[in-house]
């Protein structure tokens, strides 16, 4: 696999970068208000409790849980700084768009346009 | 223990199965048992663990435990729920790679409704390690005043100084990691890929006691975590800079007077650093980007003739993070970096000008690719892609043959050389985490690595000539190049084990090993070491309430695969020509060639290594402070370098340039001996005279011994600190400057390598304190954040350079030390930097920070070099003058002033 990073490949392969940088923003969604959080690991088997390690006062407990309807298991949210509209029609949205252009495209100039005067004769 | 065995066995075979790895980790894990307000425990609870990528729950087992396993860096909360009791929560828990939280709850008896909030800390002492911490917290980081040269952090680190860590090779003895990628150069080791700092999520400093799963490094390892995005939008825009007006001169009138060349100090025109940053889901709980631009310049005016240097660094990253289900995660990373300097001296800084100056072209590529998966609660695999490649080339601005006058020492035309290095490195690790319950808990963890890096050099001069002339008249001219290309390869293993044998006493136990191969592009290996490396650690809970903990590790650490071990024992070097001139600059007869031998690489070499002991104490204060005192123990073994066995030595005694005599050695057979080289463990070596009477033998060491204490203060009550002292010492004859131990000639000759060759090293401080703090001011809301750092001062030596008629030797080979290696101590240092930081908190999470950093804040003008060998400098225009012996070379730089804003949500 050759080393060599010629001065098109590079261009190629840092505007493929950029676009990433400024394209993966605008793809980007929302949070669901349907979908419930997945959790991010495997969880263990819900075991039954074992009432004989519990003491005397949550072994009562339980008991007369056990025959109490279940509570409706709460789904853990993740805090959200967005509101229910899309983040990027909000205005710090489309502000973060705009400072994300401007330092995309100020990196995308510098890199050509600096590096002109040092360019390797050699590559 | 027959079911342990054949799980350990499984996982083993797993892992080396999987293939390769750089296993360095980069995940945490949380884990507790819950009980009720009697400390029975409870099983069926169910504990639900929330991070910025989403939510994740177990149920306690019949022993009331849990344990959350792969966690990515980053703050966490849990809670505790089950029928019948009262929720309960702790938030604000911060994963740190490497560690496990050990958090525990307890359920009271209550309505469905109610919740719990602990407040309680984290655990400020981690009782089952046996590495000695010297993390720096990374609120402080965050907040000092460091300079932006993120890689420069290791030395606020304790028992670091000017890239030396624990008495190693300066910045080449270290491995720096970002996110596992293994960015030093594969030829020398030293820094090659920087980054953005303000990418950085966590920084993690090992190098005492670290586990097997670190390796290929005698210094400290310097594990950097990027960021990543996660459910909720955040953004960064920084920007940062200073000009001219903002900065001081700090030249004392003395200084100025015995060096001129200081008289002319370097005055940064222009700094600018933005950096403009977006993280988010693309897909709510499952896919997440973080996307970073940056461009940092800075321009200056540095010390001596030059009159502008440029240097100039874009930068992209960009990373993926996508879990498809809960037991798969995949993370991609890939960053570019066009880095490049106008005005980089192509002969001694003091001396050059700018038609005597380099350009520097350096962009690279740095890539991971990362697959983790969860088998269950107790065991996951990652499987990582990692790599990089670029280039380094050094042209000159002048591309003709540079002139150097041997009568009046000017240099002339052009800096007379071009440098091109190609760079690549491709890795591929694999490692299995499993936890087992049996005979105590136990943190087990398999990988494997493998690695294959390439280098190749090339260095010449314009139009193949570089002129040597005298009194302004052409007298010699020269010839020579090379063009070295280098592979190579090496496959790691390990295993460890952290065995919490008892409640309080824990053993972590491991071993390593390396096998490393270096050959030519188109060569047959040269070079080949197989090494094994134990790891052996205890952690005792001395009072079992986990504040105060007693430590003890020993372990191997072997350096990394690196060229330059054998780039010598390589073709590709071409003959050293010299050339009659005629008066016309034309070239006259060949007067000398000194044909291109490939050294010799011995077949048992071993691969350097640094063997280490530490004993620490560390305990709690309080729940935010805590105090580490460690011993530290490090020996140097299996130092490489170049010997000649044909060569034979006359003791010659003459006087130096104090008066006094000194004995040294006559290379009595160089025409029949100067191509005999061979690379091996020099230890041993005898140096024999005409007669084969052995003068002396070569025993290279290096010992370096240190107590350190540490005080932590996490952030409450408006200030946070960290404090640490280090009484150190680093004795030996291998000095710890850059590549010492594996790439210089010094056991080429008896005079570099027996005359006055033990003493003090370089860069070990005898003493050093630092003091990183920040406090909150009340009522203004501003903080004052400081990075205070004074040492002792660095050890040098006094050097002459003695004639060929006396010594018969390459130059490189006459300059010899007068007095004892590190005889003498620059003054001490003292630095110290301030930021003052005032924050905007806005609804919506958003804040603005407005800061100003003083760096220099009192603009000392300490000196932080001198002089070791007198010499003269001429210039251009016409002035010349001499620098005798311990003149100041270089102090400190002056006071500037650096004001930025960030915006972040």
């Amino acid at each position: 696999m050759t080393r060599h990073i010629t001065r098109s490949t590079t261009w190629a392969l840092s505007a493929c970068l950029a676009f990433a940088t400024a394209v993966a923003p605008c793809a980007a969604s929302e949070r669901s208000t349907v979908k419930t959080a997945e959790p991010v690991a495997k969880s263990t088997p819900i075991r039954e409790p074992a009432l004989t390690e519990l003491s005397p006062a949550s072994r009562a407990l339980l008991a007369h849980a056990a025959n109490a309807p279940a509570p409706a298991r709460t789904q853990p949210q993740t805090p959200d700084t967005s509101s229910a509209s899309s983040f990027f029609t909000s205005k710090r949205g489309i502000v973060t768009l705009v400072l994300m252009g401007v330092g995309t495209g100020f990196t995308l100039w510098s890199i050509q346009h600096d590096r002109e005067p040092v360019k390797s004769p050699v590559r | 223990m027959h079911r342990l065995l054949r799980t350990a066995g499984a996982l083993v075979c797993a892992a080396l199965l999987a293939a390769p790895v750089m296993a360095q980790t980069l995940t945490g894990a949380i884990a507790g048992t819950v009980t009720d307000e009697q400390g029975a425990v409870l099983p069926g609870v169910t504990v639900t663990l929330t991070g910025k990528q989403g939510s994740t729950t177990q149920v306690t087992d019949a022993n009331g435990s849990y344990r959350f396993v792969a966690l990515e860096v980053g703050t966490y909360q849990v809670e505790a729920d089950l029928s019948g009791f009262q929720k309960a929560t702790r938030p604000d828990l911060q994963i740190s790679p490497g560690r496990e939280l050990t958090i525990d709850l307890q359920l009271k008896i209550g309505g469905l409704t109610e919740t719990v909030t602990v407040s309680g800390e984290s655990p400020v002492v981690d009782v089952k390690s046996s590495a000695t911490e010297t993390t720096i917290s990374q609120s402080l980081l965050y907040s000092a005043p460091i300079t932006r040269t993120a890689i420069n952090v290791i030395n606020y680190a304790p028992g670091v100084n000017d890239g030396s860590a624990y008495g190693g090779d300066s910045d080449s003895g270290n491995a720096l990691l970002i996110d596992g990628v293994d960015t030093r150069d594969p030829s020398g080791g030293t820094a090659w890929t920087f980054y953005n700092y303000n990418i950085v999520e966590e920084y993690q400093f090992q190098g005492l006691g670290a586990p097997a799963e670190y390796g290929g490094f005698t210094g400290a390892v310097v594990n950097t975590i990027t960021k990543s995005g996660g459910n909720r939008f955040s953004g960064l825009f920084d920007v940062f800079g200073t000009n001219k007006s903002l900065g001081s001169d700090n030249t004392p009138a003395d200084i100025a007077a015995q060096n001129p060349s200081l008289a002319d100090p370097a005055v940064t025109r222009r700094y600018a650093d933005i950096t403009t940053q977006i993280g988010g889901p693309i897909q709510q709980n499952k896919l997440f980007f973080f996307a970073s631009a940056q461009r940092f310049l800075l321009v200056t005016d540095p010390t001596g003739p030059i009159t502008t240097r440029h240097e100039v660094s874009p930068r992209l990253n960009f990373k993926l993070n996508w879990q498809p289900n809960p037991s798969n995660n995949f993370t991609g990373h890939v960053q570019f970096d066009a880095y490049n300097i106008i005005g980089r001296p192509g002969v001694s800084s003091l001396i050059a000008t700018d038609d005597l100056t380099v350009n520097e072209d350096a962009p690279e590529y740095v890539w991971m690719l990362q697959w983790r998966h969860l088998f269950n609660a107790s065991t996951f695999s990652e499987v990582k892609y990692t790599g990089w490649t670029g280039f380094y080339d050094l042209n000159p601005v002048v591309n003709q043959p540079g002139h150097f006058d041997g009568l009046t020492g000017l240099y002339s035309v052009s800096a007379g050389f071009f440098y091109y290095a190609d760079r690549g490195r491709d890795q591929v690790n694999a490692s299995v985490t499993h936890y087992a319950d049996k005979f105590g808990r136990h943190e087990l963890k398999f990988g494997a690595e493998i690695e294959h890096s390439t280098t190749r050099d090339r260095y010449g001069f314009p139009d193949g000539l570089y002129f040597y002339d005298y009194g302004g008249a052409p007298y010699y001219a020269y010839n020579y190049s090379y063009d070295i290309s280098a592979v190579n390869t090496r496959q790691s293993v390990f295993a460890q084990d952290s065995w919490q044998m008892t409640d309080r006493l824990t053993a972590n136990v491991g071993v390593r090993g390396d096998m490393l191969q270096g050959k030519g592009k188109d060569t047959d290996r040269v070079y080949s070491s197989s090494n094994w490396a134990p790891r052996l650690g205890l952690a005792w809970d001395l009072a079992g309430d986990n504040r105060t903990v007693l430590r003890g590790s020993y372990g191997w650490y072997y350096e990394g695969s690196q060229t330059a071990l054998f780039t010598r024992a390589l073709p590709g070097i071409a003959d050293y020509i010299t050339y009659a001139v005629n008066p016309d600059f034309s070239l006259g007869d060949i007067v000398d060639v000194a044909p291109s031998i490939p050294y010799k690489v011995a077949d048992d070499i071993k691969h350097p290594r640094v063997d280490e002991a530490t004993v620490a104490f560390e305990r709690a204060l309080s729940g935010t402070m805590r105090l580490t005192l460690t011993g530290i123990w490090r020996d140097n073994k299996n130092f490489v370098n170049s010997v000649n066995p044909s060569a034979r030595w006359l003791p010659v005694t003459t006087t130096d340039e104090n008066g006094n005599p000194i004995t040294l050695y006559n290379w009595a057979n160089r025409d029949e001996s100067d191509t005999d080289y061979v690379i091996r463990n020099v230890n041993g070596f005898q140096y024999l005279d005409p007669d084969g009477n052995v003068i002396g033998t070569a025993d290279p060491f290096r010992k370096y011994r240190a107590f350190m204490a540490v005080l932590r203060k996490a952030y409450t009550n408006r200030w946070q600190a960290q404090i640490s002292y280090v009484f150190a010492k680093t004795n030996g004859n291998v000095d710890n400057s850059g590549g010492q131990q594996i790439a210089t000639r010094q056991f080429e000759t008896p005079n570099l390598a027996l005359v006055n060759a033990e003493g003090n090293l370089t860069y070990t401080p005898r003493h050093e304190f630092k003091l990183l703090g920040s406090y909150q001011i009340p009522r203004v809301e501003a903080s004052v954040n400081a990075v205070f750092r004074a040492t002792s001062g660095l050890y040098y030596t006094h050097i002459e350079q003695f004639p060929n008629s006396l010594l018969n030797a390459l130059t490189a080979y006459r300059r010899i030390r007068i007095e004892p290696l590190g005889a003498r101590q620059l003054p001490s240092l003292y630095q110290f930097d301030v930021r003052f930081e005032k924050s905007f908190r806005f609804p919506g999470s958003n804040r603005l920070d407005i800061y100003a950093d003083i760096e220099n804040l009192v603009n000392r003008g300490g000196i932080t070099d001198v002089i070791t060998r007198s010499t003269s400098v001429a210039l251009p225009d016409g002035t010349s003058f001499d620098l005798p012996f311990n003149t100041p070379g270089a102090i400190q730089a002056p006071r500037q002033v650096r004001i930025g804003a960030r915006w972040s949500f």
